[in-house]
């Protein structure tokens, strides 16, 4: 019994010694892979988590925003450099820990505009898409983000071993191939994306809403506004000025909501609350014109220069009554 | 507590260290321990279902010990019906009432006779049908007198409750799991190694294998109107895999786990796809029941000592009521009136599964395992669908090859929802599992070969298998298919 315990521990304690190390290896070194990848929103994190873009104006959303902003368009209007760092799917407070991050290194950004959709403020539904910050889970504003947003998620990342295996999806392996090549070929990461994050979509528009259907109603969350306030008041506090844009949403996706005229209200009082400088583009002409669409929320190539160009043209204005500079 | 939980991971090893190095001087205290941990395990669903269990252990065991001591027949008769009432009463309680009671009110009405009555909102009972099946045996067996009754109602406790077969077999015999709670357990590094290989094949069969096919399956079987007849073949023979990984790898786990306690389980799966005919299939696919079946159904209606057509109605029965036990679904009876049917064609032809050796051995043999595995899946068309009506849906279609295997979805191509490198990496898995199975099957492959090894390499193979669950397994599906039984 004794001999059989004694081999039992020596040989447990070796295969688990054995198991732990290796797979701690391939998790640490896939999980640094990826934080070379300078592709799509996973490149985007990195971005900002290895301290390389630091623009004047920085954009920072979700799709909407990712695919209606032309920084080729904003920075010739507006004569200033600036980047887009919305994120697909990502409403502002999921990806809090960019700008926590960003704020601590940056030297050269003056204006951070967010652009907010229908669902920026309502209550936040389940993790999306993990693995675009997983190789970052040790940074303290990540952990943070996820401790208030998914504490499960957060309890299971802290004490489960190699959790994020289980987390992770195939596009975080592709990323980490396409680390491993960035890697090998000397790539500079933000040279590489010219369009510096802006994402085109040249389709027609389709209306994805189906009249048949009864009226969606939109649910604010109270914890998401406070929250949202102190995003502002942090970014105020960097002498950055935050600048918040309602972006346009066609009117037939405005019509599936039962009290989509509550939204432009709330972010209005929330601007007025905070001083803070606001563009309604809500009931704008844009958001009349199916030529400038690809579906109910987002906007097409044409759509993005008609609203790049609106909104560099409204910011000069704001500019020029409250004279800020660029 | 399902075994692919934290709380199993949890669980287990606390049982573990109380198990050998806490109550390991006491067989009682241990037996005792089992019973505890095992209740524990069982009530983690339902606590309420624990009187089930408790009921039927002192019903079953006061019945094992008055069967011994009575010697008029038909008293003894008497005990022995009383025992198969109970536990088939909570069965058909449980399990079959709601099933009787619509198709008595279907049938009436058929007739033109109204009749009003209320089904009642029934949960079934986790495992019920596994220990049900296990306490009578344990009845049968002492009625028969080939089984001395338990003096130890502990002892008898840990063999109905044993958690690591509790609820999904191997539905164990008296005669085989019994005396082991009587024998000291030996603490042995080698049924450790033995029970953890076993784990964790079973848990990749279960994660990456099983809980990955259902997602497809589900698909297809949950909305049969949306697909078509590739859409239907594709899914079935996935669902072939699920529920053979699912439940094969159940019984790993349960086997693997009762090992590292010092118990030997007996083998409920010997690559029951590899069988060349549907005989040999039974022999090899859930062999617990279907040597349960063969013990207390078949050999006491004649078994094959009567006429032949005496014989081949006893088959049928037996196929009939073993579909029944799957579940309260005419679908389920129908999959077993198949392999029935199938069954006495067989006898009638005299299909033998081991045929002897020639120069078209290896293509004979490999046409008839392809030809059963097809008819097995045509089969468990009528097991995984949800009603009749979807059964005879699909089988109606199933040549209906007018909509393509491939979808447009968002601009991506899709095969029945997955991405093309996930739909041919499953195929893949399929292929993996079979050579497993081959090699097993011909002695290339086993828990010993493995355990020989040296340790680095042993080692890399366990770190391989569990990367592999981690990276590739679904962690989503909550059940195993088998519990609904």
């Amino acid at each position: 019994m004794k001999t059989e315990i004694n081999k039992f521990i020596k040989y447990s304690v070796g295969c688990c010694l054995f198991m732990f190390s290796t797979l701690y290896i391939i998790e640490g070194s896939i999980s640094y892979l990826v934080t070379k990848s300078n592709n799509s929103q996973t490149g985007k994190v990195n971005l900002v988590m290895s301290h390389v873009i630091d623009p004047n104006v920085l954009i920072i959303g979700s799709s909407v925003s990712e695919v209606g902003f032309n920084i080729d368009i904003l920075e010739k209007k507006l004569r200033t450099n600036a980047y887009n760092l919305a994120i697909d799917g990502t409403p502002i407070l999921k990806s809090k820990f960019l700008i926590d991050e960003f704020l601590t290194y940056s030297k050269n950004c003056d204006t951070i505009i967010i652009g907010l959709a229908f669902f920026s403020l309502c209550e936040l539904g389940e993790i999306h898409s993990p693995e675009r910050f997983l190789a970052h889970k040790s940074n303290k504003f990540v952990k943070r983000n996820i401790k208030k947003l998914y504490p499960k998620i957060h309890t299971k990342i802290s004490y489960i071993p190699f959790y994020s295996f289980v987390l992770a999806n195939h596009t975080y392996y592709k990323n980490a191939i396409l680390g491993l090549k960035n890697i090998l070929s000397c790539n500079d990461m933000i040279k590489s994306d010219p369009l510096k994050g802006f994402v085109p979509h040249d389709a027609t528009y389709l209306n994805t809403h189906d009249q048949n259907n009864s009226l969606r109603k939109l649910n604010f969350s109270e914890e998401s506004i406070t929250q949202f306030k102190e995003i502002l008041v942090k970014i105020r506090n960097h002498n950055i000025t935050p600048i918040l844009i309602i972006t346009p949403m066609h009117k037939n996706g405005q019509n599936a909501f039962e009290n989509y005229s509550d939204y432009p209200n709330l972010v209005n009082r929330i601007a007025k609350e905070t001083n803070t400088q606001i563009v309604d583009f809500s009931n704008s002409e844009i958001t009349r014109h199916e030529d400038y669409f690809y579906n109910n929320g987002h906007l097409n190539v044409t759509g993005a220069v008609k609203f790049s160009t609106s909104i560099s043209d409204s910011l000069l204005q704001q500019k020029a009554r409250t004279h800020n500079t660029w | 507590m399902l075994f692919n939980s934290i709380d199993f991971a949890i669980f287990s090893p606390i049982v573990f260290i109380l198990y050998w190095f806490l109550t390991n001087k006491n067989l009682r205290l241990q037996n005792l321990l089992i019973v505890t941990s095992s209740y524990v395990f069982y009530g983690w669903w339902d606590w309420r279902f624990l009187s089930l269990i408790l009921f039927s252990t002192i019903v079953d065991f006061s019945v094992g010990r008055k069967l011994h001591n009575e010697e008029n027949q038909v008293k003894r008769k008497i005990l022995l019906w009383t025992s198969i009432l109970v536990n088939l009463g909570f069965l058909g309680f449980f399990k079959y009432y709601n099933f009787f009671l619509d198709n008595f009110i279907s049938a009436f009405s058929f007739f033109g006779t109204e009749i009003k009555a209320n089904s009642l909102n029934i949960i079934l009972p986790v495992g019920i049908s596994f220990y049900t099946f296990q306490t009578l045996s344990y009845t049968i067996d002492v009625y028969k007198r080939k089984l001395e009754p338990t003096t130890d109602i502990i002892a008898f406790s840990a063999f109905v409750s044993f958690f690591p077969q509790l609820v999904a077999g191997p539905i164990e015999r008296a005669t085989h799991l019994l005396p082991q709670f009587y024998t000291k357990r030996k603490f042995s590094f080698l049924n450790i190694q033995f029970g953890f290989i076993r784990i964790l094949n079973g848990l990749f069969k279960k994660v990456v294998i099983a809980d990955n096919f259902s997602n497809v399956v589900d698909l297809v079987y949950n909305n049969p109107e949306s697909f078509g007849g590739i859409h239907y073949i594709v899914a079935t023979i996935f669902f072939a895999f699920q529920i053979y990984c699912d439940f094969s790898g159940y019984s790993d786990i349960a086997i693997g786990t009762a090992r590292i306690f010092g118990f030997k389980l007996m083998e409920n799966f010997r690559m029951p796809y590899l069988s060349k005919s549907i005989g040999e299939f039974w022999k090899r696919w859930h062999i617990s029941l279907s040597t349960w079946f063969r013990d207390y159904v078949y050999i006491p209606l004649g078994g094959n000592r009567v006429s032949k057509s005496k014989t081949l109605t006893n088959i049928f029965i037996v196929f009939l009521v073993s579909g029944f036990w799957h579940g309260a679904k005419w679908t389920f009876v129908v999959w077993g009136a198949i392999h029935g049917v199938i069954l006495i064609v067989e006898n009638l032809i005299r299909l033998k599964g081991n045929i002897q050796k020639s120069k078209y051995h290896r293509a004979s043999a490999s046409i008839k395992v392809t030809l059963v595995f097809f008819i097995v899946c045509f089969a468990w068309i009528f097991f995984r669908s949800n009603s009749m009506n979807d059964a005879a849906y699909i089988t109606s279609r199933l040549f209906d090859f007018s909509l393509p295997l491939a979808k447009e979805l968002r601009g991506m191509t899709t095969y029945l929802g997955l991405p093309l490198w996930k739909f041919v990496g499953y195929f893949v898995l399929i292929g993996v599992l079979f050579i497993q199975d081959y090699l097993i099957e011909n002695d290339k492959l086993s828990e010993i070969s493995i355990i020989r090894m040296h340790p680095i390499l042993r080692w890399s193979i366990y770190t391989f298998i569990i990367l592999t669950i981690l990276l590739f397994g679904s962690f989503d599906v909550e059940q195993f298919v088998y519990f609904q039984f």
